[in-house]
C-alpha cells in the first residue's frame, strides 16, 4: 500500500473512492496500518494519515545536490576595512546619506582595502541600479564578492573579466548589463566593443541605442569613425554620433564642417568677413545642423534666443561650434588674439564668440585660446566652460573675480559650486559672505544661492566642520527659508568627515 | 571585559528602524562627554536636549540596561549608540570607578537577583482551594472533550468528502470549527485548523501537508479519549497541543538543567497584535536544546535579555513533555564567551535521526532545533540549500534576500549553521564562521 493511494482517497473522499488497507504486513507500519477498521472507512482513513505522515516525516531522507558546488573563495588579498567604516557603509546601505557611497568606496579602493562580506549582497543590488556605484564597486569586491556575483545572474554584469561571457551578456541583458558591458570593453578592447554595437545596431530600440553609443566616448579613435559615418541617417541618434565624431578632427564630418565655415569667414588684413549661410541644406541636416532652433530654451539668455531667431545666425553658430578656431587660425597663419581681435569688432561678435567657445570646450584645453576669448566670454558661458578648465585655472579666476563686495559672492556662485578644491581660506572667505546673504533675504530671492548652498557646502574643508556649524543668522528673520537647506547639506558633511575620519584613523 | 556585542546583535535589540537609526547616529565619542567601563559594565553620559546630560548603562553580565533619558523606546537610543561604540571603538571607553547612578542601579539589580532565586527555592506560600481547582479543572476537560468530539465528527465529514472538495469551501468552513475549539478552550487546536486553511493554497504538495496536519488531529482526539491510561509526559504534551497554560511559577521548584547555553537563534512571529518570540539554546556539555518563549501584546517591548549569538551559564527548568523542548531561565549566572567549538549535529543524518526520534516521542512536533557543524549554503537554480561534508542536503524554506548574506558570509567554505526543521523544509536562524 503506498501514501500515493492514501493521497488520492483523501482527495476524492472515501464516499467516492474507498481505502484498501494491505493484508499481509510486510513491516511495522503496514502491521499497524492492516489493524485498522475498514467497516468504519473515514476512522480508517484518518488512522492512514496519522500513521504514514508521522512515518514519512520521521523517515525523511536527505537530497544529494543536483549539480557539484562551486569551489569556496580563495584568500583574500585585500584586508577588510574597519568596523567603524563598515558601519558607515551599513548606514548608507539603510538609505541614509547614499550619495556619499561612491565616494566611500573610493576611499576603500585608495585604501587597498576591500568591502565587508556581510554588505555585499546590498553592494551588489545597488550597483546593478546604478553604474556609478558598480564601476566604484569593481576594485574592492575582495575575492568573496567576484565569488558571489558569479552566483547570481542578476549580478553578472560585476563578473571577473575573464569569466564574462560577453555574447551571452550581450544576448541576454538589459540596457544597463550592456552598458556596463560596453563601458569595461571600451576600455580593454575597443574595436571588440564596437563590433558587438555595429552587428546588433538595428535591433535596439532608440533609447537604448543613444546608451550605447555613449561608451565608445572612451578610448575614442578613427577606428570608429566609419561606424559613426555610416549611422548619421540614423536620426534617433544623429546628435550623439555627431557629437563624438566632432572630437575627431580627421573625421569626414569635421572635414565637410571645415570646408562649410572656410566657406562663410574671411580673414583679410586685420579684419574678419562673415558671410551667413544661406540654406540649410539636406547635407548640412545630415551632418547634425538643426533647421530651426529649439522653441524656448531656459539656459539661454533671452537676447541670445532673439538673435537665433535669425535663421543664418542660428545655422552659423551651429556650424561653428563642430570646427575649432584653431584651425581657422592655422589656414591663415594667425594669432587667437588676431582672430578675437577681429571678432570684437564684428557685429555677429555674440554668435562668433559662443560658437568658437563651444567648439573649444570639445577640444582639450587650450590655455592661450582661453586667455584670448576669456574677456569676451559672457556669464552663462563662462560658467558652462569653467567646470572644465584644469584647477589652477579656475583658482585663478576665482581669486579675480571674487572681491570684498558681497556682489560678487552673488555673481559667482555658480562657479564655486562647480570648483571641488577648497581650501581653508577659501571657504573662510565664502562662508562670511553666504551668512550674511543668508541673514538678509529670502529664498524666493535668491534663487541661484536657494540652488547651489548644498553643494557649496559640500565643498567646504572637514576641518572647518565645527566653525560651520556656527555664527549662522538663527535669529534673521528669514532664517526658517533657509534652514532645513543648510541644515540636510551641514548633516551629510559632517557624516562625509566621519567617513574619511575612520579610513585615516582619526576621532 | 566582558564580551561585547557586534553590529548585527545591537541593531536586532532596536525596537524599530527610526530607533535603529537614531542608535547609530549617538555612536559618535563627540556626543559622550564620559565613557567608562569595569568588569561588569559599560557607561556613559550623553548630551541630550535636557540640560542635564543623560547617563546611559550596560550590564554586560546579563545584557541589561538603563539610561535616565525619558524614551519610551526600550532601549532607547543612547543604549544602542553606547553599545555601537563599545563594538566600533573599545578604546573610548576608560576603566574607571562607576558613576554613582550606576553603581546604585548595578546594586538593586544584585538585590533583586537575589530575591527571585530565594523565590525559586522557597516553598510554596499559598496553596489555592484544592476543591474548587479540581471543580475547574473537571469543567475544562468536559468542555474539550465535548469540543474534540464534534471536531471528530467535522474530520470524518471532511474525508468523506474529500479535500478536493473542502478546497472550494468558504473560509467560514475552516473558521467555525476553529471558534468552536476556541470555546472548547483548546486554543492550539484552533491555530492549527486557522493554519490548515492558510496551506490550502501553499504549493503543489498542500494535498500532503494538509493531510499530515488531519492526521496529527486524528491523534490528538485519540489520546484525548485515553487520557487517563497515558503516561504523564505524554498527557503534558496533549495538553500543550490542546493549548492548556503551565504557570511557568508552578515549575519555580523543579531542578533545573545547569549548562553553558549558546543562544543559536531567535525569530519573532506576529499575528494581530500579539508577538510570539521562539528563542533558540543549545546546552554546550548537554548537547540539549531548549526553546524559551515570550509573548508581548501590542507595544509591550519583548524580553530581549537572551542576546542571539552569545553564551550564558544558566539553569534552566523544562516544560514536561515526552521530548521536552520549551524551558524557561530559572537561575542566570553570567554571560560567557562563545565556545570556539560549538555543539551540534556532525552530519545531516545525524541531525534526521535526532528528528525521528523526536517525532516518534512527540508526534505533533512543529519545529525541530538543528545545530548543523560544518555545512556550506549553496543556491541550486532558485533553491537554497545546506550541504554537509558527506554531499547530503537539506532543501532551505523560500526566504529571498537573508541567503544571499549567509552565501556572502560563507564562501562556500563550510560553517556551523542552526535552523528550524519543520519536516519538509529548513529556516536558517543562525550562522557561525569555522575557522579553516
Amino acid at each position: 500500500m503506498q501514501w500515493e493511494h492514501v493521497i488520492k482517497v483523501a482527495l476524492l473522499g472515501t464516499e467516492r473512492q474507498p481505502l484498501t488497507l494491505p493484508a499481509t504486513a510486510s513491516n511495522r507500519l503496514v502491521a499497524s496500518l492492516s489493524r485498522l477498521d475498514t467497516s468504519d472507512p473515514e476512522g480508517a482513513m484518518l488512522g492512514a494519515a496519522a500513521l504514514f505522515a508521522a512515518s514519512r516525516r520521521a523517515g525523511w531522507q536527505p537530497l544529494l545536490p543536483s549539480v557539484a558546488l562551486p569551489a569556496p573563495t580563495t584568500a583574500e588579498t585585500l584586508p577588510e576595512c574597519s568596523p567603524r567604516a563598515a558601519s558607515h557603509l551599513a548606514t548608507m546601505l539603510d538609505g541614509q546619506y547614499k550619495e556619499a557611497l561612491p565616494e566611500w568606496l573610493a576611499l576603500v579602493q585608495q585604501q587597498g582595502m576591500r568591502v565587508p562580506a556581510r554588505s555585499l549582497p546590498a553592494l551588489l543590488d545597488a550597483g546593478s541600479k546604478h553604474g556609478d556605484i558598480a564601476r566604484a564597486l569593481l576594485p574592492v569586491l575582495g575575492e568573496r564578492g567576484r565569488w558571489l556575483a558569479a552566483q547570481n545572474p542578476a549580478w553578472a554584469y560585476l563578473q571577473e573579466n575573464g569569466t564574462w561571457d560577453i555574447g551571452h551578456i550581450w544576448d541576454t541583458g538589459n540596457t544597463k548589463a550592456r552598458t556596463v558591458l560596453l563601458e569595461w570593453l571600451r576600455t580593454t578592447d575597443p574595436a571588440r566593443a564596437r563590433t558587438l554595437l555595429e552587428t546588433s545596431w538595428r535591433t535596439h530600440k532608440a533609447e537604448e541605442r543613444r546608451t550605447l553609443l555613449a561608451t565608445l566616448q572612451t578610448n575614442l579613435s578613427m577606428d570608429d569613425e566609419p561606424f559613426l559615418e555610416s549611422i548619421l541617417n540614423d536620426t534617433a541618434t544623429r546628435s550623439e554620433a555627431v557629437h563624438l565624431l566632432t572630437k575627431l578632427p580627421p573625421s569626414r564630418l569635421v572635414q565637410r564642417m571645415i570646408a562649410r565655415v572656410q566657406a562663410l569667414l574671411r580673414f583679410e588684413q586685420g579684419s574678419l568677413t562673415v558671410t551667413l549661410p544661406e540654406q540649410c541644406t539636406p547635407d548640412m541636416q545630415r551632418d547634425g545642423i538643426k533647421r530651426k532652433p529649439p522653441p524656448h530654451d531656459e539656459r539661454q539668455p533671452e537676447h541670445v534666443q532673439a538673435l537665433y531667431a535669425e535663421q543664418g545666425n542660428w545655422w552659423l553658430l551651429q556650424l561653428l561650434k563642430m570646427v575649432s578656431p584653431a584651425l581657422l587660425c592655422e589656414q591663415c597663419a594667425i594669432t587667437p588674439e588676431q582672430l578675437v581681435a577681429a571678432a570684437r569688432l564684428h557685429p555677429l561678435r555674440e554668435v562668433l564668440v559662443r560658437g568658437w567657445a563651444d567648439a573649444l570646450m570639445n577640444q582639450p584645453y587650450d590655455a592661450a585660446w582661453f586667455a584670448a576669448l576669456y574677456p569676451l566670454l559672457p556669464a552663462d558661458v563662462l560658467e558652462q566652460w569653467f567646470a572644465v578648465l584644469p584647477p589652477p585655472m579656475q583658482r585663478t579666476l576665482l581669486e579675480q573675480r571674487l572681491t570684498a563686495h558681497l556682489d560678487s559672492l552673488r555673481a559667482n556662485l555658480l562657479l564655486l559650486a562647480s570648483y571641488q578644491q577648497w581650501d581653508v581660506q577659501l571657504a573662510r572667505t565664502v562662508l562670511a559672505g553666504l551668512r550674511s546673504m543668508v541673514g538678509e533675504t529670502t529664498t524666493y530671492k535668491e534663487p541661484v544661492l536657494f540652488q547651489t548652498l548644498p553643494t557649496i557646502i559640500q565643498r567646504i574643508p572637514f576641518e572647518l566642520i565645527d566653525e560651520m556649524v556656527e555664527h549662522w543668522p538663527t535669529d534673521a528673520k528669514r532664517w526658517q527659508f533657509w534652514v532645513s537647506r543648510i541644515g540636510t547639506a551641514q548633516e551629510l558633511l559632517c557624516f562625509r568627515a566621519e567617513m574619511h575620519a575612520a579610513f585615516h584613523g582619526e576621532h | 571585559m566582558m564580551p561585547t556585542l557586534d553590529s548585527e546583535q545591537i541593531m536586532a535589540l532596536a525596537p524599530d528602524a527610526s530607533a535603529a537609526k537614531a542608535g547609530k547616529d549617538q555612536a559618535n565619542p563627540q556626543k559622550w562627554p564620559t565613557l567608562g567601563h569595569n568588569a561588569q559594565a559599560v557607561w556613559g553620559e550623553c548630551q541630550g536636549s535636557s540640560a542635564t546630560p543623560y547617563q546611559t548603562m550596560v550590564d554586560l553580565s546579563e545584557i541589561a540596561y538603563h539610561c535616565t533619558c525619558p524614551s519610551r523606546k526600550f532601549p532607547c537610543k543612547h543604549t544602542l549608540g553606547l553599545l555601537l561604540l563599545l563594538h566600533e571603538q573599545p578604546a573610548a571607553f576608560t576603566e574607571t570607578i562607576p558613576l554613582e547612578r550606576v553603581t546604585v542601579w548595578l546594586a538593586k539589580r544584585a538585590q533583586q537577583r537575589e530575591q527571585r532565586s530565594a523565590t525559586a527555592t522557597a516553598p510554596p506560600t499559598e496553596t489555592a482551594d484544592p476543591t474548587a481547582q479540581a471543580k475547574r479543572a473537571s469543567e475544562r476537560y468536559a468542555r474539550t472533550a465535548a469540543g474534540l468530539q464534534d471536531l471528530e465528527l467535522w474530520l470524518r465529514d471532511l474525508m468523506r468528502q474529500g479535500l478536493v472538495s473542502a478546497r472550494s469551501q468558504p473560509p467560514t468552513f475552516w473558521h467555525t470549527p476553529a471558534a468552536r475549539m476556541v470555546d472548547a478552550q483548546a486554543p492550539g487546536v484552533a491555530r492549527r485548523l486557522r493554519q490548515m486553511h492558510t496551506a490550502l493554497h501553499a504549493g503543489a504538495d498542500w494535498s500532503e501537508q494538509l493531510l499530515d496536519q488531519i492526521g496529527r488531529l486524528h491523534l490528538l482526539i485519540e489520546g484525548f479519549k485515553r487520557f487517563e491510561t497515558l503516561p504523564a509526559p505524554v498527557q503534558a504534551d496533549i495538553t500543550n497541543v490542546l493549548g492548556w497554560t503551565v504557570r511557568q511559577d508552578d515549575l519555580l521548584t523543579e531542578a533545573g538543567v545547569r549548562d553553558t547555553w549558546l543562544v543559536t537563534g531567535q525569530r519573532v512571529e506576529t499575528e494581530e497584535k500579539l508577538q510570539s518570540q521562539f528563542t533558540w539554546l543549545w546546552g554546550c556539555t548537554t548537547q540539549r536544546s531548549a526553546l524559551v518563549l515570550d509573548f508581548a501584546f501590542g507595544n509591550t517591548p519583548l524580553d530581549k535579555s537572551l542576546v542571539p549569538d552569545t553564551c550564558l551559564d544558566a539553569e534552566l527548568v523544562f516544560f514536561p513533555g515526552n521530548y521536552p523542548l520549551r524551558a524557561f531561565v530559572k537561575v542566570r549566572h553570567t554571560t560567557t564567551t562563545s565556545p570556539n567549538k560549538r555543539p551540534g549535529y556532525p552530519t545531516i543524518a545525524a541531525a534526521l535521526d535526532a528528528y525521528s526520534t523526536a517525532v516518534a516521542a512527540f508526534p505533533w512536533l512543529e519545529r525541530f532545533p538543528m545545530l548543523l557543524n560544518d555545512v556550506v549554503p549553496a543556491v541550486q537554480a532558485t533553491h537554497w540549500l545546506v550541504c554537509d561534508q558527506l554531499q547530503r542536503c537539506l532543501p532551505c524554506a523560500p526566504n529571498g534576500a537573508p541567503y544571499w548574506r549567509l552565501l556572502a558570509r560563507s564562501g562556500g567554505h563550510s560553517m556551523d549553521i542552526f535552523g528550524e526543521w519543520d519536516g519538509q523544509s529548513f529556516w536558517p536562524l543562525g550562522a557561525w564562521d569555522v575557522p579553516h
